[in-house]
Parts: structure tokens; sequence; C-alpha cells
């Protein structure tokens, strides 16, 4: 994995806006309505050989495809598994919320904005009901052959593909199968163990996104911190079961609380789960920090030492307001991890992916520009 | 002014969001229903008295009226300054001239946004005789209407907001005064008479004027630093013309860059305008810091004096996001104010109003009440640190 020897480096949380026309024939195959699976591959491929070009253009070193052919970075991975169906829950099966412990103390507010604080609710929920099995093999190499013939004459320090975690598939694929959640655990981590290594056999960064280490807390409102950490950590186990034979220094963690643009008042705080995040097996961590309710965790770092040889990528740029970072602010926050954690492991990224979540597809890439000369003020710093 | 002599004090910076039956009745006022002004009046002072409790309860130290009693933080006036008239607007005009550069580099992002909030409506106002003060009766209304819901609660102090003439001024197209200063200063000359009314009721003033800065991104090309700088110059010696004899003790003056949810790409640096800012003779100023775009100004005091004796009301918690502040980092923004100003020079505040007009919200009220909180709890936790 780059490193930022000679000046700080950036990239960013993994999805990036979707063009419109892309947008509606993604939903069609989605929703089962008809569409033209050959027209779609090559949109997706112009699509990412736009995003890869936009993203260079934008001042990004370690860049991906902009997760152009999901239609969300958690739930792409429905057509990539078997062992499934989709059906209308029972009133005893309403799904919890990302935003579960906010909403029992602003549920005006969620009533507000449909339901979910914007996050996007499915009625159709998904139960597994028989043996998990990876059948995404087709679906990945496409993700890596429309990125590879993007990448074709780019040069960009490095490069990464997203894909899901085992613990937040379980929150949107709950079990019908398995006997236990170890056992269920155990099979997504199986499953998902080929997309994995796909991404690093071809070459790539893999990133593990994985809000469900901060965001289970609020789905889970009934839990304590102890009994959320012994929560959290099967879910860790799980991950590095499926990460198992994959060289450490080709994954980084992407770590957040949920994107929804809600008050975040009950968030875990990052000081009861950073061991947690340690202990993934990875190189890099990426990790939620510029939004108003993670802003000051940079200060964990005082007390937590970043383990030698590992990287920190925190967000210095979010998707909670669509004002434009200054690149002085973006400077400032790489100064204060730089000092704690040592400027070469440090990597500039975002709070999470910005694709969907900010008013207008220009909001993102401005955004991104902000952040690039915020890291290139840092670098003329450090 | 109470300062933070012993514990961080707050406040805020005034508007807040109106409940839901007196906004149905202002609307029905506003387009010309049939409405009863009895049960307006009433709706009003009971809407205020019950803001004035919530502000105490959330922990606010200088609590405002929630401009409950206004349309919102400048257009009010419209009602009380004689001279002017509205207008047909042809629909690339602008209702109140704000249409700036930011607009333009984010156009579909701001035609999205307007529809989304309801913005871009509205007539423009435009000043074709002498201007003069009306609104007496409506003042002395709000006045009356604080009063009596701060009879009976504990506040620090308390403030009534009320419109700078260069705010006033870049809104409304000028075709009566033969200047832009013989403009500003017919505004401020009527404006002078509410300023007095709220300082002689014994409360403090805020001047609102994010015209100040606001108007850097309306103008098309973007002038240059010295050619701004002129023109803000001039809108402050309107304000100290307005304020006249007013004890600067008794007046906070509030600068923001307004309060849209736009990326705000063109904002003036407040490093090349703070030194005009400190020329208004207020004894405490209100500035924008705790958004993305402004909140590494704090920095800009590390070169900038506070004047002796002068207040420094730092917004350290947001509207432009649902996203409730951390205490913490409450607690941190303010200590990095205390240190570089001192911390009884600085009192914690909201980086603007919650609900500039009654029909538009920044927030839904829960959020901005669980701000309110968090304001507080982030100055108890700076209080520590400042007084251990």
């Amino acid at each position: 994995m780059k490193r930022s020897t000679d000046r700080i480096l950036t990239t960013h949380a993994g999805s990036l806006p979707r063009p419109d026309d892309l947008r509606e024939m993604i939903t069609a195959k989605d929703e089962g309505r008809a569409y033209d699976p050959d027209a779609l591959g090559r949109r997706v491929g112009s699509a990412v050989v736009e995003v890869v070009r936009m993203q260079i253009d934008s001042g990004i070193d370690i860049i991906n495809d902009g997760e152009e052919s999901k239609r969300s970075f958690s739930t792409y991975a429905r057509e990539r598994l078997s062992g499934y169906e989709e059906r209308s829950p029972t009133p005893e099966e309403q799904p919890s919320m990302i935003s579960g412990r906010d909403m029992q103390e602003f549920p005006e507010y969620f009533a507000s904005r449909g339901g979910f604080g914007g996050a996007g609710a499915n009625s159709r929920q998904v139960f597994c009901n028989g043996p998990l099995k990876y059948i995404g093999q087709a679906a990945v190499q496409a993700d890596i052959d429309h990125f590879r013939a993007a990448l074709q004459g780019v040069q960009a320090e490095e490069t990464f593909l997203p894909a899901i975690a085992p613990g937040t598939i379980e929150h949107w694929m709950r079990n019908r199968y398995y006997p236990t959640d170890e056992a269920y655990l155990s099979a997504i981590a199986e499953a998902m163990h080929e997309e994995y290594k796909a991404i690093v056999d071809a070459g790539f960064l893999l990133q593990i996104d994985d809000p469900d280490l901060g965001d289970a807390w609020q789905i889970h409102p009934h839990m304590s911190v102890p009994e959320y950490q012994r929560f959290a950590e099967l879910r860790v186990d799980a991950l590095n079961h499926a990460l198992r034979g994959i060289p450490v220094d080709r994954v980084r963690l992407h770590v957040c609380w949920g994107s929804y643009h809600g008050p975040h008042l009950y968030d875990i705080p990052l000081r009861d789960i950073v061991d947690l995040i340690l202990k993934v097996n990875a190189e890099g961590y990426s990790i939620e920090a510029s939004n108003p309710r993670h802003d000051h965790e940079w200060r964990v770092w005082e007390e937590v030492k970043l383990p030698d040889g590992k990287v920190l990528i925190p967000g210095v740029v979010g998707h909670a307001s669509d004002f434009i970072e200054h690149p002085e602010l973006v400077a400032e926050r790489l100064l204060k991890y730089a000092r704690l954690v040592g400027r070469e492991n440090l990597i500039t990224g975002t709070d999470c992916g910005l694709g969907t979540r900010v008013g207008h597809p220009k909001i993102a890439w401005a955004k991104f520009q902000a952040m690039a000369e915020g890291a290139q003020l840092a670098s003329r710093e450090l | 002014m109470k300062r933070s002599t012993d514990r961080i004090i707050t406040t805020h910076v005034g508007s807040l969001v109106r409940p839901p039956d007196l906004v149905e009745i202002m609307r029905a006022k506003e387009s010309g229903q049939p409405f009863d002004q009895q049960e307006y009046d009433a709706g009003v002072r009971a809407a205020v008295a019950q803001v004035v409790r919530q502000q105490v309860e959330a922990g606010v130290d200088v609590p405002s009226d929630g401009e409950f009693g206004k349309l919102n933080f400048a257009g009010y006036v419209n009602r009380r300054l004689a001279g002017f008239e509205q207008r047909e607007r042809n629909p690339d005009e602008s209702p109140i001239l704000n249409w700036g550069r930011d607009r333009q580099s984010f156009l579909e992002f701001y035609q999205g946004y307007d529809r989304s909030s309801g913005g871009g409506g509205g007539f423009p106002v435009v000043c074709t005789s002498p201007i003069s003060q009306v609104g007496q009766a409506e003042a002395q209304t709000d006045i009356d209407n604080f009063k009596a819901a701060l009879a009976g609660v504990e506040v620090q102090e308390a403030f009534l907001p009320s419109v700078a003439p260069g705010t006033i001024e870049g809104q409304r197209r000028n075709e009566f005064y033969p200047t832009v200063k013989e403009y500003l200063y017919g505004i401020a000359d009527a404006m002078r008479e509410e300023y007095k009314a709220i300082v002689d009721a014994g409360f403090l003033l805020q001047i609102d004027d994010p015209r100040v800065v606001t108007q850097y991104d309306m103008m098309d090309p973007a002038p240059s630093v010295e050619e701004f700088r002129r023109a803000a110059a001039l809108r402050i010696e309107a304000v100290n013309h307005a304020l006249g004899d007013i004890p600067p003790e008794r007046v906070r003056y509030h600068l923001c860059w307004g309060s849209w949810h736009g990326p705000h790409t063109t904002d003036f640096p407040l490093k090349d305008i703070i030194d005009l800012v400190l020329q208004v003779r207020a004894g405490a100023y209100c500035i924008e810091a705790a958004n993305p775009r402004h909140e590494h100004e704090w920095q800009v005091w590390e070169n900038v004096n506070l004047p002796e004796g002068k207040i420094l009301v730092p917004g350290v918690v947001a509207h432009t996001t649902n996203t409730v502040e951390h205490p913490e980092l409450v607690a941190w923004r303010i200590v990095n104010f205390a240190r570089l100003v001192g911390r009884e020079n600085v009192i914690a505040s909201t980086d603007c109003g919650f609900s500039q007009g009654a029909f538009n919200p920044r927030l839904h009220p829960t959020i901005v009440w669980a701000k309110l909180r968090t304001l507080a709890e982030g100055a108890a936790l700076a209080t520590k640190q400042l007084w251990s």
C-alpha cells in the first residue's frame, strides 16, 4: 500500500456520483423491470471511464470505480449471493434502523424525512433461508474489467475497489437458516472471501466497507457498551475469517457511523470501538472524522497508538452539509492527525461515500478539489 | 453587557423555529386571507413566552424572542419603513437581489435547492421616496411581548435583533436617493428609532448584517479585495451612523455569510475584513465560525487583537447540518477562542439564526433544541477546562 512518503496522498471512501441515465437502468434491473444488459454494461463502462478521469482531475491519488455498477455500497451483494428470499416482513420482522437510538429521541424529525433520515428504506426485506453461496463471480469480474479498461493510459498512485463486510450484510439479510449467529456470519464470510480475493488478485487494493462496526450500536438500542463490544467482536472475527490468506498490506477498512443526515446524537464514541477497528487485518483504516459528531475524535489518537506499519485515513471532508470545506480547514485537520500518527502514516480521506449523499454531483467534486488543495497546503507545512 | 466572568455563558443569533399554529396564522396574514388579529396577537405573545422558557431550559444564558413577531430577520422592515414599494419581478431577477457567483458555479445544485427549500419566490422591493420609520407600534409589541415573557424566568441578559442599514440596502434597489451613501444614511436615520427603542427598553440590541460580507458573492465579476473593502467600509459607517449615541456596551453586531445551505465557495475571507468589522461601535461581535467554510477562521485571532473591553461571540454550533455537534467539539472550539482572546471575552453562540424566515426553518425544531443543549453542555465542559 502506498503511503504519504513525500507528500500527503488523497483518497475517498468509495461511492461517486452516478449519471441519471445509469441510475435509472440500475434501478430498473434491481426492481425486476425490463432492461438491456448489454446497454447497462456499456453505460457502466463509460461511466467508470468518466469518474476515473474526474478523480484524477480533482487531485485524488488513490482512486476507484466510483461504485458505478452498484445501486448501493451494501445491497449490491444481493445479486452476488444465493440462499435468500425477498419478501414483505411480518409485523414482528420490521427492520431495525441504523438510526435506532436517534429515532427514539427524534421521532418527529425522522417522520419529516420519510422515516429514515434520507437513507432509503425498502419495504421488502431479505431473509437467508438456505445455504449461502457466492454467485457473483461474473459481476465482480465485470467491475474489475471496467475499472481496468478505464485505467488504460491513466496515471494514478494506486487503485482500490470496495466490497462490503459480513456484518453489514447480516443487517439487511436476516438469518432464518443457520443455527447460530456465529455459523451465519461464518457462512457470509466464506462467501464474500471469494469477492475479496478476486479484487486483490486483480491487483487492486481491497476496501472493506464496514459501517456496521459503528452503526450497529444504533441498530441494537438495548445493548450496553460491553455487550456491544462482544457483539462487534464477533463480526470483526467473521471479517478476519473472510480476509484469511489475503495480504494485510492490500486491505483497507472503512468505518463510519452510517451516512444518514440526522442528529447522530447516540453514535457510539470511537474510543469504545477503536480497539476492535485495529483488530481487523488491514493496513489502512478509513474513519469518519469531519462531521460535528465525530470531529473531536482526532484526540482519540492522543491516547491510542496507531500500530507500526498502519495507515490512518481520516475523513477531512464530509457529506453532512453541502458547504464546501475550506482547504485551510482540511489542512488544519490533517496537521492535527499528522502530529499524532506521523505524516507518512496519514492519507486524506472522506467521511463516507459522497456520491449520493450531497445535494448535487458538482458538490461532491468541489469537495474533492477542496480536499486535494487542503492536502497540498498540509504537505507544504509538513 | 454581561460577560463570561466565572464561566462561559451562552447565547444564539436570534431566530428560532416558530410553532406550527403560529406559522399557520402568519401564512394566512401574509397571503391576504382573513385572519383574526386578536388571535394573532395572542398567539405571538404566547409563543414568545414559551420560546423564552424553552431557551432557559436548554441552557441559553442570553435569550431572544426567537424573532417570533417578525416574518423574517430583514424583510420585516418592509412593514416598518415608508419609502419603498413592491414591484413585479421579471423571471430572471432575484427577489432580494442575492443571486451571486456561488449560484452560477453550482446552478443545478441551487435549482434543486430552491425546489426543496421553497426559495426563489417573492417580489423585489424598491426605494422610491424618502425613507422614514413607521413601525414604532410593531417594535413596541415585540418589546412588550419579550418583557412579559421574561417576567419570572432567570436569565443573564436578553437581546432583540434588528437589521443593519447595509443589509436593508443590499436587498432593495434605490430609485430615489442621488447617491448610495445618502440612501444608506436615509435607512440608517429611520432604523435608529428601532435600535433606540430596543436599548431604551433595557435589552441588548443585536444588529444583523450578513450583507456586509455576502455582497461580495453578489458582485460579478468579483471585485478586488480593496474595492470590496471600500464598499464594506461605507456600510459599516452607515451602521455607526445609525447607532448614533447608543452606548456600544448595549450593542452586539452579527456578521455571517448568509445562512443558506449551499457550497459558499465565494465567501469573502474574514481576515480581509475583520479590521473594518471591529470599527462597528459595538461591545460584542457575533461571527459565524462553526461550518466547514469558516471553521478554520478562528486562526484569524492569532494575528488580530480583540480590542480591550470587547467580546467575541463565535458560532460554535451550526445550522448547516442536521448532525448535532458533540459537546467535546463545542468545548474544543470555545477553548481555541478563549486561548486567543481571553476566556472572559468569549460568549458561546451559534453561527446564525435557525429560522431566518417564519416559513423557512433551517432545521427541524427538535434538532435546533438538541443543538442549543449541546451548546450549553460544551460551554460547561469548556468552563471546566478554562477555570481549572
